[in-house]
């Protein structure tokens, strides 16, 4: 067998030529259709992380805003609750203050109307002591009794 | 002047000289009195000058008293 320079030049040739056409046509494309895809996933995946991040950033700020909501809420119906016992405790205070009154008054009016029958019986009274002891003495005394009385006062007045 | 002496039985005559007495002395009174007899009275006697009017009657005592009381 025998060499032939030429052929294997040729050879040589036509396979860098082959080599440049596929490199060319072929082999860029795809791996710039690889790098580009490989990008692309890239880009995805940085995304996804992205979201995730943001995600759980929400997640966390919902947590502390609900959070925070419920605490407020919390303050909220404390200081209702306390303004309310406050205001019913002045609203009760009130009324028994008013009762108070009410009663004191009651019972000072009884009292002065008490006094004021009292008083009225007491003047009833004499007046109708006066009257039943003049009756009683229009009966009883005699003649002798009534000139003796008259006697004495007509002296006691001279 | 005439004037009344009111009483609640017929006055002795020893009681209508006093009466008379202390009409003179206290209420001017001079003449006869004319004599009148009201039961109310109970005892003493009421002396009317004109519109003077001086009480000396058990009566009139009696509601002196319930007067100062009340």
């Amino acid at each position: 067998m025998e060499i032939n320079i030429w052929q294997i030049a040729f050879q040589i040739l036509n396979f860098g030529l082959v080599m440049f056409l596929l490199n060319k046509v072929l082999y860029k494309p795809v791996m710039k259709m690889l790098d580009d895809r490989a990008k692309k996933i890239n880009e995805g995946m940085a995304a996804a992380e992205k979201n995730l991040k943001a995600n759980d950033e929400i997640e966390k700020t919902k947590k502390t805003e609900a959070s925070k909501a419920r605490k407020e809420a919390s303050t909220i119906i404390s200081k209702a609750e306390s303004d309310a016992k406050i205001k019913a405790d002045g609203i009760v205070a009130d009324a028994r203050r008013k009762a108070k009154e009410e009663a004191t008054k009651i019972v000072a009016d009884a009292q002065k109307e008490l006094d004021s029958s009292h008083a009225k019986l007491e003047k009833e009274a004499v007046s109708l002591a006066g009257a039943l002891a003049k009756k009683a003495l229009e009966k009883s005394l005699s003649s002798k009794e009534i000139e003796a009385i008259t006697a004495g006062m007509l002296k006691a007045n001279k | 002047m005439n004037y009344q002496i009111i009483s609640a039985t017929k006055l002795s005559s020893s009681n209508l000289k006093v009466a008379e007495d202390i009409a003179a002395a206290q209420l001017r009174a001079t003449g006869t009195p004319k004599l009148e007899i009201d039961s109310s009275l109970l005892a003493g006697v009421k002396i009317k000058v004109g519109t003077e009017l001086l009480d000396l009657s058990l009566a009139g005592q009696i509601d002196r008293l319930t007067n100062s009381i009340n």
